[in-house]
């Protein structure tokens, strides 16, 4: 007991601030990075921050993080199992009641040290406390059922309850994670469904515009006076006047036949006079528009109905000229048609649960049935089948309330995108009375339109890939050549299917709009920069260690000791270098040097062009001929790239040295004796068996450039414009020159998403690839 | 070493120091082969040392001659020039450089000059040869002037004198500016080219001189008496109030470039900025006045060197530097010791939750600096507030101020426990390294339990083992702790960006990532700083190389 005493207090000083200033903040920064405004003055806007970011992006992310929480939660109750096989006595289901209590327990004590006060709805009235005591209280609770429950176990105690407690954690924050995606979804989603509905559909929906004077006389070939309309809107009628003053340029002498008039929106009004000029001249027509008034405000819409007026022409003959009008403002006329409403949002989810709850019977079923043994229990088989039948159909059923949801959610965001401000204005004013505040605009709104679509067809893609890789896997044991062929397909066809559904991806950013922009091609320059620097700054670094270690006798020290330079001097002042060396001067060393080989200065960090234009350029062609595809990182990025090469080079090299310093000399003795050359060691012996260190290499490299800093800043200070701007530069300006820290918070915690996933994905694709030896 | 080895019976021609220890490996030892790899190999080393020797060069031209891109400074190194005690009425002409040099190729080559208003004078010189004074009194002042060299001067040959011209070839040309006759004669040369257009050099090329005044803030002339005392109409003035004033200096922003270094001693730091520099123009004159604070004795240094000492002193790196050897050193301290307890504990110790708790450090390693930036920064916000309120409440207890009554200072102030734009911010986040942990503990696990067993024996209790047995024994381990530890806080930038707001406590990295912004057309002076902010951390690399290498090797981080 005094030992563990004395080991707290050697460990306290260290882990408190690794947590204080380690990972606390990563759950604080998330609370932040829900806010917007100054650090001070800043209030709650929920996941506003990550929509103006990446879009809608940030829902499927969330929900695929909270199945990350829920897979770890079950690893974890795996783990369990496994130590409780060894004692069969033990029942850890009854740990998951204090484990339950704990996590609960500590995640509102985070909560209350973050928010600092959550008010708990306990009894009639909520009790609104700044105090742990709680919380506190609750985990003391789960202490308690802990130390209660001890005598009842033979394994190792204290690994059950840091595996409950992990994991009814975990799954507790998952369904956190979940919940609040979904409540964030369905605000967001209904607000602008709310808004969409009221103004396209039922109100407005009724609107019947209605002709008073059907016969509007044309005097030498003018229209006399206006053509008055009462538009009705609900319960309003408005008076309007129309007034195609332009009518007057038509020589009505030659007309012969019918006049139209169609409106075809309600602000401007579109007249198309057909005129038959008759003796073979043909039918021509002339367009004109004018401003249709609507006193009193309001908005024409309305249905398909034509109304139909007439035109008199009073000239010696009188003509009766009929005209249509279509009144319109034509938004929301698929989905008025198709009855007139957006399914709410809650449906469209629980459309979505239900099939995922469908799709889990039918693998569950399937997964029952393959483990019942040939010929035998027929009755249950049978039961099995029929579930997965039932299950199979609800949950295509499912999936059409889904999908027609997802159309009509499209439909509306279409309709509502093609209202002019000035038009939704109107309609937002007869609809509720009131204008609309600045930040609610027509492609707002449709942008929160088309998040439920967009979050739930990426995370189908993403669901049918991955069925389509268990199908794919099943297929491996399946005995029958058909079953086989039939699995192959199926899994084809849910591939095929799901990538046309993340096919979406791409556009759950242009849901943000500009900003968005701008984070994806910061992450692409980031990814650039990435792809730029790994490769060759592992190739050099491997051909320095080989030449250092096997080729170089005399000077080896001195060679290593220069080549290690770049990376331990700080990379602040050797940025400040590079700035000098690539300036635009003729007199910049790189230029000089592309002097030397007869080639004209570059602007290097001030150069947007693309490397592949300057090469060309530089060739003597037309650098923009050059397709955009193949421009390549612009100059700028090159440089930065460079520099980056510069220092890591002899790192990796280090790095190499150490893994070939383990590689057994036999090896390469009997590569010899079988007739291998250099280049063949290398190949076959050398390169194989540094994979390990590669990998570890081009994983420490990748990820370092995704969290670079410094030197890209200050390299970006000289470069032009953003050119060079990595997501964490942008990331630091959002925060140090924009002040925004709760978007730059977001920023960070997309990066860090960023990075977590290049990580599993490495890990993934390493597994088979790295000969550990 | 030097016999013959037989690889597999194969005889190889000749043996190399490192065939024994590499036995299998798979070299020809070909000569020709093993010159083309020496050749790459020295190629790329020059390839990667050369921006050092760059930035070391850069940081020592002026800015013609970085405008004429040459590779190696040619002007002066140092210079040191006391300014005159007594007679102040010297002119300075001779602390500037006074000649400028150029090469060209060709028959002849355009000077374009301008002359100031007050006049001057400049010699021109051809491979050494005079060929002609140039004075503004034989010339109107304006604003384009050309005199053409195109032969070398008058020659007496048997018959008559006659001038050589200029065969084809290279050339130097020399400009030797002299002292004018009056007080601020000017000249400047606006661009050389040769008759057919090409430019040899442009930008102004300014020479003038002036005299040194001695002024008071206002600039009131001063005169000084027998004793040394400088007297205001008879009445002496405290030195502290004396300028030097430097009238008629063509341009000052030249007589800055050109190698412009103050190295005061005096008791107090001298900071000059710009503003100090030039305090007003004087319309009279038509010339701007420098205007310089007189202390005790004042050198002028002149010469590359002087740039560190404008970058060290008037860009404040020499503030900089210190902060940064600060804040370095009170990180060094703080986290090798508690990683060295922490390492310690989680190594050697036995306790409830000790994996819990190493996993939790250790996932920190994962989360980017990014993430924490902003949260950290309100935590250390939410600090300061709070440690400045709990010491308002404190100092305005009665008995407290009577304490400072009688002692007769306060010993704590709210300033003084601020967190934010002082040390606590830049040290305090940084005293645990999840890095630092591990490796110790890695290194730490390796030690044999016999030792323990021993001490445990001789009855020492953990903390003694841990500093007489471990610490000892793990100096190897702990020095590359310290040495990445330097590194890393040396070189963090985001953070103390923003966690620092005044010039106080800015360390030389965000002082470099500053000068970027402000003093981008002035390379020499920015590469003079980096060379100030990249030499302790080179000079650490050079005597404990072999540490950061076997560091890196073994851990694959820097920190």
């Amino acid at each position: 007991m005094r030992e563990a005493l004395l080991a707290y207090a050697l460990v306290a000083p260290a882990f408190v601030i690794t947590a204080i200033f380690g990972l606390y903040p990563v759950v604080f920064g998330l609370w932040e990075s829900l806010k917007q405004g100054r650090p001070i003055a800043n209030t709650y806007v929920g996941l506003d921050n990550y929509t103006q970011g990446i879009g809608s992006l940030i829902y499927v992310l969330i929900i695929f993080v909270s199945f990350a929480f829920f897979m770890l939660s079950f690893k974890a109750w795996k783990r369990i199992r496994g130590v409780q096989a060894q004692h069969p006595a033990d029942k850890p289901v009854w740990l998951l009641l204090p484990g339950f209590l704990v996590g609960l327990g500590v995640i509102m004590l985070m909560v209350v040290l973050i928010i600092g006060g959550v008010s708990y709805p306990l009894f009639d009235e909520p009790i609104t406390l700044g105090l742990f005591w709680l919380p506190l209280f609750i985990i003391v609770a789960g202490a308690v059922g802990y130390i209660s429950l001890r005598h009842r176990y033979m394994a190792d105690y204290s690994f059950y309850v840091m595996n409950t407690i992990l994991m009814m954690t975990l799954t507790l924050i998952g369904i956190l994670a979940l919940r609040y995606s979904y409540s964030q979804l369905i605000t967001d989603v209904q607000d602008a469904r709310d808004v969409a509905m009221a103004i396209l559909n039922n109100e407005v929906g009724n609107a019947r515009p209605f002709v008073e004077n059907e016969e509007v006389i044309l005097v030498n070939a003018g229209v006399d006076g206006e053509i008055p309309l009462t538009a009705a809107i609900g319960e309003n009628t408005f008076d309007v006047t129309v007034a195609p003053t332009d009518l007057e340029q038509i020589q009505f002498d030659e007309l012969e036949g019918e006049a139209t008039i169609v409106y075809s929106n309600n602000e401007r009004v579109r007249v198309t006079v057909s005129i038959n000029r008759g003796f073979g001249l043909g039918p021509s027509s002339f367009e004109t528009e004018g401003q249709v008034q609507i006193e009193g405000g309001g908005i024409l819409s309305g249905g398909n109905d034509d109304v139909t007026a007439s035109i008199l022409i009073n000239e010696d003959t009188s003509v009766l000229v009929p005209f249509d009008i279509y009144v319109t403002a034509d938004v929301g006329q698929d989905i008025i048609q198709r009855g007139g409403y957006t399914l709410p949002v809650e449906n469209a989810l629980r459309g979505v649960i239900g099939f995922l709850v469908a799709i889990a019977v039918a693998v569950y079923s399937t997964h029952q049935i393959n483990r019942i043994p040939e010929n035998q229990q027929a009755r249950l088989k049978l039961a099995l089948l029929i579930i997965r039948v039932v299950s199979a159909i609800a949950a295509i059923g499912l999936l059409t309330v889904v999908a027609t949801s997802i159309i009509f959610y499209r439909q509306g965001a279409e309709a509502l995108s093609s209202l002019t401000q000035e038009q939704f204005n109107q309609a937002y004013l007869l609809v509720y009375g009131s204008t609309p505040g600045a930040t609610v605009t027509p492609d707002g709104l449709a942008a929160d339109m088309l998040i439920l679509p967009q979050a739930l067809m990426v995370c189908a893609g993403a669901l049918l890939i991955y069925l389509a890789y268990l199908v794919w896997t099943n297929a491996r044991h399946r005995e029958t050549p058909l079953g086989m062929m039939g699995s192959l397909f199926i899994a084809s066809a849910l591939m095929v299917g799901g990538w046309m559904l993340l096919s979406e991806l791409p556009a759950t950013f242009t849901v943000a709009g500009q900003e968005a922009i701008e984070v994806r091609n910061s992450l692409v320059r980031t990814a650039t920069f990435s792809i730029g620097t790994v490769p060759p700054q592992l190739m050099i670094g491997i051909l320095l260690a080989y030449l250092l270690f096997y080729e170089i006798g005399i000077g080896k020290g001195l060679f290593r000791l220069i080549y290690f330079m770049p990376y331990i001097t700080p990379q602040v002042a050797t940025a400040a270098i590079f700035t000098v060396i690539f300036s635009l001067e003729a007199t910049g060393l790189a230029n000089q040097f592309l002097g030397l080989v007869g080639i004209d200065e570059l602007l290097w960090l001030k150069e947007s062009k693309g490397l592949t234009q300057v090469i060309y350029e530089i060739l003597g062609g037309d650098p923009n001929h050059v397709p955009r595809i193949l421009e390549g990182p612009s100059l700028a990025l090159t440089t930065v790239i460079l520099f980056n090469v510069w220092v890591y080079a002899g790192y990796n090299a280090v790095i190499f040295l150490a893994g070939l310093g383990a590689i057994p000399g036999e090896l390469y003795e009997a590569a010899k004796v079988d007739g291998a050359g250099r280049w063949a060691a290398f190949r076959h012996i050398t390169f194989p068996l540094l994979s390990p260190v590669t990998f570890f290499l081009s994983m420490l490299s990748i990820i370092g450039t995704f969290r670079a800093f410094g030197s890209v800043a200050v390299l970006g200070r000289t470069a032009i414009g953003e050119e060079v701007d990595t997501l964490t530069v942008k990331m630091f300006n959002e925060l140090y020159r924009a002040n925004n820290p709760g978007y730059a918070a977001s920023l960070a915690f997309i990066l860090f998403a960023v990075i977590v996933m290049l990580t599993i994905t490495q890990n993934q694709l390493a597994k088979d690839r790295v000969f550990y030896g | 070493m030097a016999s013959t080895t037989t690889v597999e019976g194969i005889p190889l021609e000749k043996t190399r120091s490192q065939a024994d220890v590499y036995r299998g490996r798979p070299g020809l030892s070909l000569p020709m082969f093993r010159i083309l790899i020496y050749l790459l190999m020295t190629l790329g080393a020059i390839f990667f040392v050369m921006p050092f020797l760059w930035m070391f060069s850069t940081s020592l031209m002026t800015p013609n001659e970085i405008a004429r891109g040459s590779f190696v400074p040619q002007s002066e190194f140092l210079g040191i020039h006391k300014i005159p005690e007594g007679d102040l009425s010297r002119p300075f002409a001779d602390f500037l450089a006074p000649e400028a040099n150029f090469s060209f190729s060709g028959t002849s080559v355009d000077i374009h000059y301008a002359i100031g208003p007050d006049g001057g004078a400049f010699d021109v010189f051809i491979d050494g040869q005079f060929i002609q004074t140039i004075d503004s009194h034989s010339e109107t002042p304006s604003d384009d002037n050309v005199f053409t060299v195109d032969s070398y001067p008058s020659v007496a040959t048997l018959s008559n004198m006659q001038s050589i011209a200029l065969p084809e070839g290279n050339h130097e040309l020399r400009l030797q500016f002299n002292e004018g006759e009056s007080e601020g004669d000017q000249f400047v040369i606006r661009e050389l080219e040769l008759s057919d257009g090409t430019l040899i050099a442009s930008g102004n090329l300014e020479a003038s001189k002036g005299v040194w005044t001695a002024v008071t803030a206002e600039g009131e002339r001063l005169s000084r008496s027998e004793a040394g005392e400088w007297l205001l109409d008879g009445e002496p003035v405290p030195e502290e109030t004396v300028y030097l004033e430097a009238t008629n200096v063509g341009f000052p922003s030249y007589f800055q470039q050109c190698c412009l270094g103050i190295i005061n001693r005096s008791p107090r730091l001298q900071r000059m900025n710009q503003e100090d520099f030039i305090s007003q123009e004087r319309p009279s004159g038509g010339h701007a006045v420098l205007h310089l604070p007189l202390v005790d004795q004042s050198y002028i240094i002149t010469g590359g060197v002087s740039h560190y000492i404008l970058v060290w002193d008037n860009g404040n790196f020499g503030e900089y530097f210190v902060n940064s050897v600060i804040i370095t050193m009170l990180t060094i301290l703080g986290q090798t010791l508690f990683s060295i307890l922490a390492a310690y504990a989680f190594a050697k110790m036995e306790f409830p939750g000790k994996n819990v708790l190493f996993s939790v450090v250790l996932m920190t390693i994962f989360i980017p600096t990014m993430v924490t930036l902003i949260p950290n920064l309100i935590t250390v916000t939410t600090l300061s507030d709070w440690s400045r309120a709990r010491v308002v409440d404190f100092n305005s207890n009665q008995m407290v101020q009577d304490l400072y009554d009688l002692i007769g200072f306060q010993f704590i102030t709210p300033e003084s426990v601020k967190w934010l734009d002082n040390w606590p911010a830049l040290v305090i986040p940084f005293l645990a390294s999840t890095f630092s942990i591990f490796l110790l503990r890695q290194f730490f696990m390796q030690i044999p339990g016999e030792l323990w067993d021993a001490a445990q024996i001789d009855g020492a209790g953990h903390v003694l083992y841990l500093f007489r047995v471990v610490v000892p024994i793990s100096k190897a381990a702990i020095t590359t702790v310290v040495l990445f530890t330097f590194i890393g806080t040396w070189d963090a930038l985001e953070w103390p960006i923003i966690a620092t707001s005044s010039e106080d406590w800015r360390p030389i990295a965000v002082g470099i990532y500053n000068f970027r912004g402000d003093e981008g057309a002035r390379p020499n002076l920015l590469m003079a700083a980096s060379m100030i902010a990249l030499f302790p951390i080179l000079v650490t690399y050079l005597i404990a190389q072999k540490q950061f290498t076997e560091g890196i090797a073994t851990t694959g981080l820097k920190g």
